[in-house]
């Protein structure tokens, strides 16, 4: 028997192409791998990242502390535990502050959406009467802005939050931390696509007057909705959750009925049923906070190269990593290539923004596309084949998996989890991200849906900065 | 001289491996007016090289890392023009390659972009082969080896203790680290780097280095003796620091094959508390053994090893035939002077120890000076803004030119590498040389080859040697006796 070590290997190449030829020609299995400088050239940096500066053992350590972040993040368990004013659980949201998805950013900065749904929240919190006069109150610092990221908080698209809006509480049923999500409010003229009229008031004032206080009230006397097991069914139903929240949504709505039908009746309870059965991305801010609870957990390691959050704000694109602290790494945005729904097009497009690449975080969105067929045609060519090339060059960013998220057209592979931002500047492959476009004039509302890859730079940032900590 | 000048130019964000560019760069060269060519992506290094050949101002700071240098020296505009149409056409080229590499899931060929990926697209046992430059070389090999990929090691300067940490995290994962500069090997049939077309057969060969594996590969296969495997272990492997633990490696794999009866080492000589912890592995190893570790004498015994002096020896032990007797040259007169061509590191090396000459590690065209000269065509200073010999050998036709003209050399010796990876034909450089030099005196000093290949290359060993041998070549089985014919016509005695 010849050794198995000496019997015929798999090749992969990179360097010189001169040598598949040879390779391809002896029937040998070969793969070429595409190299480029990394780091604009810091070989020095991207030697220490991997340990090849003397600092081997500081390496390990890393790589230990990176196998504790993804199992804090697979084994975090987030349940819906209420619904509440989001001032009774963020204090700091009695006074005049609104948070707003991405990294920090100013009123004067931000694009359409995230000021339309800054002026129509001033209206709502009875800030300002006019619109005029909430313009002028934004752009002079007489309301307060930040990011929801620094309260526990996500929101999709502008995401902007404030005291009265009802906001999901999901809690890490392991280690007790929550997080925080307003409610969808579905299609059409809406506050996170930057619409402020009365439509839209009228939405957010029900939220917070019946529907809030309903669901709390059917939550908590279901004693919680574990939103894992929710998820993971979703997935084997096809969606991905971030463009396709469809099962998940009519999935909570099962789960959640029958609390609702014992705690509530007549046009209250026909209009919560009726609205949580016609909102299909219902569910997407509920596992936007069930993410953040999961990024969340990785990030309270403390330690390691993993990424724990992903958002932008119209103009950066900023990422967490679990070794880095608070700190965001950010790069420019990019601008979503996608389908537009008729008589809009690419010119009329936002650039990306929302903290919704929380699900691209935690392995789901276009990080497991696969799962949704559905909504694959988003993508380049559309073919599913092309849904399989994606998912498995986004294998090589990522150091870990979710056995528990299951991709069912992919033979029940577990879905990824744990981007590393090593592996992202060693590979140059991004995580993809799912995305609706919103239209850039802000309230005209959702104009197309699509994929975005966030900028490079901000993840050559964070290893440049990781490096540094590895000496 | 012609009156020549200087372009310079830099395009950023262009990478392109070294080969490539060398290619790329042989192509220009053969430009009518077009004199000395660099294309070289802008490392501090490579623009210090550059700099030393005159191709390119030392102060110059505006290229970085992952921008193109070029710079060649011309005659006129139009040879520049077509240059520079030449480099463009290349370049749109390599992009049109690349696509198709892509797209092309049926070549066989499948296209990756991180090891993970990799790594799921071959099953165990699978192999990095990693030749980028070497600053990046060693933390590719780590990546690979967290995959669970054993390392082909092309890369060279790959600092040592970059080395011992690759090393010591592969053999915590029972993989293998072959190299750094690791030219050749053979595993399982995957033919890595530089390699000739073998027979399988029964002999597992474990080398420093590339040459000396493939001059003893090709020996044995044209003596009838085919190679199972061939592991290559990097040139500093048998040194104090890294201890040879890949050497080591490659015994107990060598031990644990049955296709492998015997082993042969061509490697460093290696030091004293190495091979002090090596020996009783090597005294109790249940094949044939039989090593050659070049600079050293023959002292290491034991058990089934048995140590050699020559690559002929090495090969004549293991292929069971005699050594080959060297030709009978006419003796050098005095105030003549040896002149040592060599694209082979190895067979550089061996030359050096049997005529205790040292390899020249000085100048650029050391062949001139007044005294016995061997030279590594293929060392780094010699490749500065041209490829390898073994890959282009016009360079050292050049340099055989100018030897053969110079009424101070007595005897010239060389080697002629083939294989996959080499030029197509590379004897045709030697020819031309003395061609050119025969019309310029009346007689030439006797020239000594060896050509490394075999009659399967794709150059055909046969074809090569006859051709050397019409224009009047001597041309040896092994290395080893044509050092011999030398120091026989050198009058026996060693030089300084």
């Amino acid at each position: 028997m010849s050794n198995p070590l000496l019997q015929e290997p798999g090749v992969a190449n990179v360097g010189v192409d001169l040598f598949t030829a040879r390779l391809v020609e002896a029937g040998i299995r070969t793969v070429t791998r595409e190299w480029a400088p990394r780091l604009h050239g810091n070989a020095d940096a991207y030697r220490r990242l991997f340990g090849m500066d003397g600092n081997q053992e500081r390496v390990r350590a890393l790589e230990s502390a990176n196998t504790r972040v993804i199992e804090a993040m697979r084994s975090a368990d987030p349940v819906l535990v209420d619904v509440v004013p989001a001032h009774t659980v963020l204090p700091e949201l009695k006074d005049r502050l609104a948070l707003h998805a991405g990294p920090p950013l100013a009123f004067d900065q931000m694009t359409g959406p995230a000021q339309g749904a800054l002026i129509g929240v001033a209206q709502y919190e009875k800030w300002a009467k006019t619109p005029e006069e909430a313009r002028f109150l934004l752009m002079n610092g007489q309301i307060q802005l930040d990011s929801c990221h620094h309260h526990q908080a996500v929101g999709p698209m502008a995401g902007i939050t404030s005291g009265s809006m009802p906001v999901l509480v999901v809690q890490n049923a392991v280690s007790g931390r929550k997080a925080y999500c307003i409610l969808n409010e579905g299609i059409g003229p809406v506050l996170r696509f930057g619409a402020y009229n009365e439509e839209v008031y009228k939405r957010l004032n029900w939220f917070a007057d019946e529907l809030g206080p309903l669901l709390s009230a059917a939550i908590r006397h279901a004693g919680g909705i574990p939103l894992k097991p929710l998820m993971a069914k979703a997935l084997l139903m096809g969606d991905e959750m971030h463009q396709r929240n469809a099962a998940a949504s009519l999935l909570f709505l099962q789960a959640v009925l029958p609390h609702l039908v014992a705690t509530a009746t007549g046009e209250p309870l026909t209009r919560a049923v009726t609205f949580l059965g016609n909102t299909d991305q219902f569910f997407l801010n509920l596992a936007m906070a069930a993410g953040k609870t999961i990024g969340d957990a990785g990030q309270a390691v403390g330690a390691g190269s993993i990424v724990t959050a992903m958002s932008r704000n119209g103009v950066d694109f900023g990422l967490r990593v679990s070794g880095l602290g608070d700190v965001w790494w950010t790069g420019p945005v990019n601008r979503p290539q996608g389908m537009y729904f008729a008589g809009y097009g690419p010119d009329d497009g936002n650039p990306d923004i929302g903290d919704s690449a929380i699900m691209e975080t935690i392995g789901l969105g276009g990080m497991a596309l696969p799962a949704a067929p559905a909504v694959i045609g988003f993508v380049g060519s559309g073919s599913f084949e092309e849904a399989q090339m994606i998912f498995q060059s986004q294998r090589g960013i990522v150091a870990g998996t979710q056995p528990t998220f299951q991709i069912p057209a992919l033979d029940g592979q577990a879905a990824l989890m744990g981007i590393d931002v090593r592996l992202v500047v060693s590979s140059g492959v991004l995580p993809l991200i799912n995305t609706g476009i919103a239209h850039k004039v802000a309230g005209i509302g959702q104009i197309g849906a699509g994929t975005v890859s966030p900028p490079l730079v901000a993840f050559e940032r964070a290893a440049d900065a990781l490096a540094e900590t590895l000496i | 001289m012609p009156n020549n000048r200087l372009y310079t130019k830099i395009i950023p964000n262009a990478y392109y491996d070294s080969v490539t560019l060398m290619r790329c760069a042989t192509q220009i060269q053969t430009i009518s007016g077009i004199g000395k060519v660099a294309l070289m992506m802008g490392t501090p290094a490579n623009q210090g090289l550059m700099a030393e050949q005159d191709l390119w101002d030392a102060h110059d700071h505006s290229a970085g890392p992952t921008d193109l240098c070029v710079s060649m020296t011309y005659e006129s505009d139009e040879a520049l023009a077509l240059a520079m149409k030449a480099l463009e056409d290349f370049m749109a080229g390599q992009e049109v390659h690349n696509t198709s590499r892509q797209a092309g899931s049926g070549s066989g060929l499948l296209a990756a972009h991180s090891w993970k990926e990799a790594a799921y697209l071959l099953e165990d046992p699978k192999i990095a082969a990693i030749s980028v430059p070497g600053a990046w070389a060693a933390a590719e090999a780590r990546q690979a080896l967290e995959e669970g990929f054993h390392v082909f090691l092309y890369s060279d300067n790959v600092p040592l203790d970059e080395e011992l940490a690759l090393k010591q995290y592969a053999r915590d994962r029972e993989l293998i680290v072959m190299g750094p500069d690791c030219g050749t090997a053979l595993i399982g049939g995957a033919p890595l780097g530089f390699i000739n077309r073998l027979s399988r057969g029964s002999v597992g060969i474990i080398a420093a280095s590339g040459t000396g594996a493939q001059e003893v590969s090709t020996a044995l296969d044209r003596a009838g003796v085919g190679v199972s495997s061939i592991i290559g272990i990097g040139s500093h492997d048998m040194t104090a620091q890294i201890g040879g633990i890949s050497f080591q490696t490659a015994l107990a794999w060598f031990r644990d094959d049955d296709s492998t009866e015997e082993v042969a080492i061509v490697a460093k000589p290696p030091d004293t508390g190495v091979l002090n912890q090596l020996r009783p592995v090597l005294q109790h190893y249940p094949k044939p053994l039989t090593a050659l570790f070049l600079g050293r004498d023959a002292t290491v015994h034991g058990g089934p090893l048995k140590t050699v002096n020559t690559i002929g020896a090495l090969i004549s032990a293991v292929s069971h035939t005699a050594m080959e007797t060297p030709p009978v040259l006419p003796r050098v007169e005095p105030e003549r002077y040896l002149r040592g061509l060599f694209v082979g590191g190895t067979l550089a090396i061996q030359a050096s120890v049997m005529l205790d000459i040292p390899v020249a590690n000085e100048g650029l065209t050391p062949w001139t000076a007044p005294q016995h000269v061997l030279v590594d065509l293929g060392d780094d200073r010699f490749t500065v803004g041209r490829p390898h010999p073994m890959i282009d050998g016009s360079g050292r036709g050049e340099a055989l030119k100018e030897v053969l003209m110079d009424p101070r050399t007595g005897i010239v010796v060389g080697d002629i590498v083939l294989g996959d990876g080499a030029e197509s034909d590379p004897v045709v450089h030697i020819l031309q040389a003395i061609k050119e030099a025969a019309t310029q005196r009346s007689s030439l000093p006797p020239i000594v080859f060896t050509v490394v290949g075999t009659r399967l290359d794709p150059q055909n060993y046969d074809s090569q040697v006859a051709r050397l041998q019409d224009a009047g070549v001597w041309v040896t089985q092994t290395s080893t006796a044509a050092i011999q014919a030398i120091q026989q016509a050198l009058g026996g005695q060693s030089h300084e």
